[in-house]
């Protein structure tokens, strides 16, 4: 599978597991992270092509946020 | 793989069809094969009362040949002579049809007919002979046509067996003969017609009775298969669906998470893939939603900072820089809403 796509659904489990009892909250930190990237996360599927630049800026939104430990297992 | 729906049903109704045509053929052979020995134990109750009807006849004969035969010798006036005569070609003729009768009901009474032959045949050579010793004028001779007829000549030879009797031996002659041809080949031919009428009609019940065994086991057969085809149909079309059904209802009802895990490879499994992909669908669709949303209210949150932090800096007299700096980055925040919005609706 893309790295884009691991990427994408590694930190959007997340999101959703940390904030389980704040639906406003998660779709707060879903639109951030849409406007720090500039794209909706929730497009990307499994057989979208990897995007070097997507993954950059998604990578660098999660930085942002504070989701370092999401991305450890999709490198 | 799994048989297909339409072909699923028409399996359950071929093994339905297949089993009462089963249950018919088998019972119209038993029936066909009763109605044939029926109709055997039928001709062989005939053909005995065929036989019968001719010994009745032939001992007939004989008597009416004895009475000629007496009053032939005790010269009897011709008027009683005449009325014998008669009788005994009633009698003759009434024989003679009756073993016609036996022959073409089927009975092998060719040696029976020869042996009526020869009975006839010396009887009129009796008569003969006693209207010789009585010194009538009256003589049974046969005709061109076959036929024995009264005449004053005779034509009739006897056979060697025959030829040296006096009346007497040719009286005992007849009577031999007819108990040889009543008492022997008639009453063995009607006992023989009679075994077979009895043993077709015995075997004419047994068919029955089989028939109607073999129906009432394939009738049962067929319920077994009526109810073998309905519960199949019922545990891989109608349990089937009626899964697929409450799935539906668990997704209708916001059940997003529900999974069906009972796909199979047929017309119904093929609906059942649809309404997964359709929760799939809807479950994505709500996703990029909610993230829409959330850059709405993410950017709206930004918007109202900037504009507050403009509000504060007219009133502090900030720099005209300043203030364009933030209407600068709402209008950015803005361009990623409308860029974001565009991805949405191109989806």
């Amino acid at each position: 599978m893309p790295e884009l796509y691991q990427l994408a659904s590694a930190i959007t489990r997340h999101l959703d597991s940390i904030h389980v009892h704040d639906p406003i909250g998660l779709i707060r930190a879903k639109g951030t992270l849409a406007t720090r990237t500039g794209f909706l996360v929730s497009l990307i599927s499994p057989n979208d092509p990897n995007d070097p630049e997507k993954v950059r800026l998604l990578r660098q939104a999660a930085t942002e946020l504070g989701l370092e430990a999401c991305m450890e297992g999709s490198r | 793989m799994r048989p297909r729906v339409k072909t699923r049903i028409a399996i359950a109704m071929t093994a339905l069809v297949a089993v009462n045509l089963l249950t018919a053929a088998v019972s119209w052979g038993y029936t066909a094969r009763a109605t044939r020995l029926s109709e055997v134990a039928r001709a062989s109750s005939a053909q005995a009362s065929a036989i019968e009807q001719a010994a009745h006849r032939v001992t007939r004969f004989v008597s009416d040949g004895n009475s000629l035969a007496l009053a032939v010798n005790r010269s009897s006036a011709s008027e009683e002579v005449s009325a014998r005569y008669g009788e005994i070609q009633g009698s003759e003729l009434g024989s003679d049809h009756a073993l016609q009768m036996v022959r073409s009901a089927g009975a092998d009474s060719a040696s029976a007919y020869q042996q009526w032959e020869q009975l006839r045949l010396a009887t009129y050579l009796w008569i003969n002979r006693e209207a010789e010793t009585a010194g009538s004028g009256l003589r049974l001779t046969r005709d061109a046509q076959g036929r024995y007829r009264a005449s004053v000549s005779t034509n009739l030879h006897a056979p060697l067996d025959l030829a040296a009797l006096d009346s007497a031996g040719l009286r005992n002659a007849v009577r031999l003969r007819s108990q040889s041809l009543v008492d022997g080949s008639l009453r063995r031919l009607a006992h023989d017609a009679q075994a077979d009428a009895t043993l077709a009609a015995q075997q004419e019940d047994q068919a029955r009775m089989m028939a109607a065994q073999a129906t009432l086991a394939l009738i049962a057969l067929s319920l077994v298969t009526a109810i073998a085809a309905a519960v199949w149909l019922y545990r891989s079309i109608a349990a089937p669906l009626q899964r697929a059904r409450v799935y539906a209802e668990c997704v209708a009802a916001g059940d997003l998470d529900a999974v069906y895990t009972s796909h199979t490879d047929d017309e119904i499994g093929s609906l059942t893939h649809a309404i997964e992909d359709m929760k799939n669908s809807v479950v994505r669709r709500i996703a990029i939603m909610q993230e829409m949303a959330g850059a709405v209210l993410v950017t709206a949150d930004d918007v109202d900072k900037a504009a507050q932090h403009a509000l504060q800096g007219a009133k502090s007299n900030m720099s005209s820089e300043a203030v364009a700096d933030d209407i600068v980055a709402v209008v950015g925040h803005a361009k990623i809403l409308t860029d974001l919005a565009a991805q949405m609706l191109r989806e």
